[in-house]
């Protein structure tokens, strides 16, 4: 589920900014900043957890 | 008031162009005539021979062996007589390397000096070669219970008599050459063995007796019970040996001498008196249609080109004044005179015809193929884009994948040849990707007129975003370039072809489609043409479950494809859609009416994912939708039924009754019973997925680029169908690790501002259509990414269409909706459709 949250929940949820611009920017910022917290979770956390 | 059509477009056409259309028709006749009468004719001369095993011979001739069957050898046959070496042999025996300059006719005569000139005269082997592969299409043999036909189609009839003649002298030999043979090699074989084992006992019978004599000698009994024992089992094998030789010999006598009676000649080769093809007076009615047709498209060709017809119909839509009244009077007023390019075309067009004809030897569809392609390239320049797209669309929607193991190899359906034609490679590329291919040079050479066109044909106002639009540029790019880094990196061009091919298409065919589609007006067509798909897969699939495989004692355990499930899911949810936005008794009959046939299509296509698709894309409507009336009686329809719900799944979760299937479904996905289909193939997908993931750690943030294969890590049942680890079963996981988290964010992008989009758009969305156009938009983004996290997703062609509509959708909503700051459109003046009438010659 963790890409459909990325890719489409994520971006639905930022386009509630009444900004359009603004909104766009915090949609790919979100999407982006998902996919770093995802990588540091596959490479730190994960193995830690066994 | 009557209209007039194309009925009077067409009598005009003809009296206006009356000599060109003539000149046309004489063209194609003649060539045709010409060409006909120069092309060599294909006499097709066969024989049947009866296949029957003298059994009394063999009986009576060696009663202790095997009588041999009739169907002994008979499955081998047809290899065997179009063996290359017996073809060679066919070819010699009837002198086809002398006859070759006298068979050739006189356009192979041209062609021959031609190649003659530029290479020199073809050498003995050359020729031979020629004739056998010649031969080899030729010749055909057939086998059944206990029938051998033997066929041949050649230029000659007397070359074709010899041919099937001396192949049945050849099919009365093999028996004698070949089994014959065998036997004298196997009873030789016994005989050495004989030989050997004889002298074996010889020798030690003189042992023995030379022991009794020594013994006897020194006055003592001496000890010989083994030597004596190993003595008498040597003679028991002589003795068989000799049984065993000999009745391979009598056996091998026995084949050679029966061998003429085994084989009848039931049909013997006889001369045919006319040659294959159809008679000279039906070549003739076809050649007189074919012109006639010529003369007619050359007339209609000419008058699009330069003459401006118009009919009445035409001049009363324009003037909006009724013509009541036609004088039958050519029109002699300003005419403009014939357009040069079009009378090359014209004449080109009624000579192709002419040689279609005499090269189909009267194949109705070849030699009406000039004329077809004709008006298929005029509807390709002339319609707007989204036709052709339509239609490859539906091709996508409901020919059969051969690769996607349709009807379980089954059956073959009626879209099955379509299918190859389009999934398959031909010429470097699929089928589809060659059409994608066309309607991009298209719409590029159709953009570059643009300017001299009255109207343009596609919408060119309210396109999509520009953000939208570069997002999916960009996502090509960043393929492209994921493609060039890993053939850089050492991988496979080939594998990385096969890996990028329908992920590099989506930009391509979601950039046509934003360009060609007007949305909302064009939703109708486009689910139209998903609800003709999905019936037509339906109807196929109950076809092939109910008169194909459960009559012949099969249940395989799918009948349509994986590729079909988008198509099913999305159907099911527009059928829900109908209801959620608006439930009227008109709707819910519709989406009754429709997803009965939607529902036995995803029973038939039996994928648990499909369900998952379903429920989480209701999901998101529920979340993304306002609470609107069905919002609110779901929401407390769902609160009141929550504790029998919970019931319902506590009971059912260990249950076996089919009233609980559905939990059975659910169980099976998230935590399957041991031993069973579902739970292998949920371990299967894990393994494949930890490899992945494990590959990905190598290069977490550029990853791999394609044409690499991931590491088996951990050894799986079914490497091989992932192509021995170059393409994952999930898509996403498999995308991480081609291109690291870089380039899976750049690839998908384009997903996340689409979703962006769309939820701004919603919020302006009032009427019934816009709404269920935006919401069916996401369910196929909701499902095109569990796709691809299930099962291969993006490597799916008919998803590539999905995946566009969804997005010119969203795209083309969003900006005629306003909900998107884009510059104020270029106001294009619209002009008439049809061209000022002066100049024009008009009969009404």
């Amino acid at each position: 589920m963790s890409v459909v949250l990325a890719l489409l929940a994520l971006p639905i949820i930022a386009a509630r900014d009444p900004l359009p611009q603004r909104g766009l920017k915090r949609a790919l910022v979100s999407v982006v900043a998902f996919n770093i917290f995802f990588v540091f979770l596959v490479r730190f956390v994960v193995p830690r957890l066994g | 008031m009557k209209t007039p059509g194309a009925r009077q477009f067409l009598r005009v056409v003809l009296r206006r162009h009356r000599q060109a259309a003539a000149v046309c028709a004489l063209i194609t006749a003649a060539v045709g005539a010409a060409v006909f009468s120069a092309m060599p004719r294909t006499w097709r001369v066969g024989a049947d021979v009866y296949v029957a095993e003298p059994v009394t011979i063999h009986r009576l001739a060696n009663p202790f062996a095997p009588v041999p069957s009739p169907k002994d050898g008979l499955n081998e046959l047809t290899e065997q007589l179009t063996a290359h070496e017996q073809l060679v042999a066919l070819v010699k025996r009837v002198g086809l390397v002398d006859q070759w300059q006298s068979s050739r006719t006189v356009p192979q005569r041209v062609k021959d000096r031609v190649v003659a000139f530029f290479r020199g005269p073809p050498k003995e082997e050359d020729v031979l070669d020629a004739l056998v592969a010649m031969l080899e299409q030729r010749l055909s043999v057939s086998v059944t219970t206990d029938h051998v036909k033997i066929w041949v189609e050649w230029p000659s009839r007397d070359v074709a008599f010899g041919l099937v003649e001396a192949s049945v002298a050849t099919l009365e030999h093999l028996r004698e050459s070949r089994d014959a043979e065998a036997l004298e090699a196997v009873a030789r074989t016994l005989d050495d063995q004989l030989s050997g084992v004889h002298s074996e006992v010889v020798t030690r019978a003189e042992n023995i007796r030379d022991e009794l004599v020594r013994a006897a000698a020194r006055g003592h009994r001496p000890s010989l019970e083994a030597e004596t024992e190993q003595l008498r089992r040597d003679q028991s094998r002589e003795a068989d040996l000799m049984l065993r030789a000999e009745e391979k010999h009598i056996s091998a006598e026995v084949v050679r001498r029966s061998n003429t009676l085994r084989f009848t000649v039931v049909h013997p080769a006889v001369r045919p008196k006319v040659p294959e093809g159809l008679p000279l007076a039906l070549m003739g009615f076809l050649l007189l249609l074919i012109s006639v047709a010529s003369g007619v498209v050359g007339a209609i060709a000419l008058s699009i080109a330069g003459g401006r017809v118009m009919s009445g119909g035409q001049l009363t839509r324009e003037l909006r004044v009724p013509v009541i009244a036609s004088g039958w009077v050519p029109w002699k007023g300003l005419e403009e005179p014939l357009n040069r390019r079009a009378l090359v075309l014209v004449t080109v067009l009624s000579v192709a015809c002419g040689v279609s004809f005499a090269v189909s030897e009267g194949n109705a569809l070849i030699t009406f193929a000039p004329l077809i392609i004709a008006f298929v390239c005029w509807a390709l320049w002339s319609l707007p884009l989204k036709w052709p797209l339509l239609l490859l669309m539906l091709a996508a929607v409901t020919l059969d994948d051969p690769s996607d193991r349709p009807y379980y190899r089954l059956w073959h359906s009626p879209v099955t040849d379509a299918g190859r034609l389009f999934f398959s490679n031909i010429a470097w590329f699929t089928g589809f990707e060659l059409a994608v291919m066309g309607l991009v040079v298209l719409t590029i050479a159709r953009r570059l007129r643009a300017k001299s066109r009255a109207l343009p044909l596609d919408p060119t106002t309210n396109l999509a975003p520009r953000e939208l639009r570069l997002a999916v540029l960009f996502s090509g790019a960043a393929i492209i370039v994921l493609f060039g880094y890993g053939i850089l990196r050492g991988g496979i061009f080939r594998e990385a072809l096969w890996q990028f091919r329908v992920l590099a298409m989506l930009p391509v065919i979601s950039t046509l489609v934003m360009y060609a589609f007007d949305f909302p007006r064009d939703v109708k067509l486009v689910l139209g043409t998903l609800v003709l798909g999905s019936i037509v897969k339906s109807l196929l699939g109950m076809y092939f479950i109910y008169a194909i495989a459960y009559p012949s004692g099969k249940f395989p355990p799918h009948t349509t494809g994986h590729n079909d499930t988008m198509l099913f899911v999305t159907a099911s949810v527009v059928c829900f859609l109908m209801l959620w936005e608006k439930p009227t008794w008109r709707h819910l009959f519709q989406a009754t009416a429709w997803m009965a046939f939607v529902a036995m299509a995803l029973r038939l296509n039996d994928r648990r994912i499909a369900y998952v698709d379903i429920a989480v894309a209701l999901l998101f409507i529920y979340w993304v939708s306002p609470r609107h009336r069905m919002k609110r009686l779901v929401t407390q329809g769902f609160v009141l039924m929550l504790p029998v719900l919970m019931m319902y799944f506590v009971v059912g979760w260990s249950a076996r009754s089919s009233i609980f299937k559905p939990v059975q479904k659910i169980r099976s996905i998230i935590a399957p019973a041991e031993e069973t289909e579902e739970e292998s193939s949920n371990v299967e997908r894990d393994i494949e997925n930890f490899n992945l993931l494990k590959s990905w750690e190598g290069n977490m943030i550029f990853g791999q680029g394609f044409g690499h294969a991931f590491t088996e890590f951990v050894p799986s049942n079914d490497f091989s169908q992932s192509n021995f680890g170059h393409v994952g079963h999930n898509s996403v996981l498999w995308l991480l690790w081609i291109g690291g988290i870089v380039g899976l964010t750049c690839v998908l992008l384009y997903l996340g501002i689409a979703a962006f989009f769309f939820a701004r758009t919603l919020r302006k969305a009032q009427t019934f259509d816009d709404r269920v156009a935006l919401l069916t938009a996401l369910s196929i983004m909701v499902t095109y990414v569990l796709q691809a996290f299930g099962d291969m997703g993006t490597e799916a062609i008919p998803f590539d269409f999905f995946i566009a509509v969804a997005l010119a959708i969203i795209g083309r909503l969003t900006t005629r909706l306003g909900a998107w700051p884009v510059p104020i459109a270029r106001v294009q003046a619209v002009k008439s459709v049809v061209p000022p009438l002066n100049g024009v010659g008009v009969s009404a």
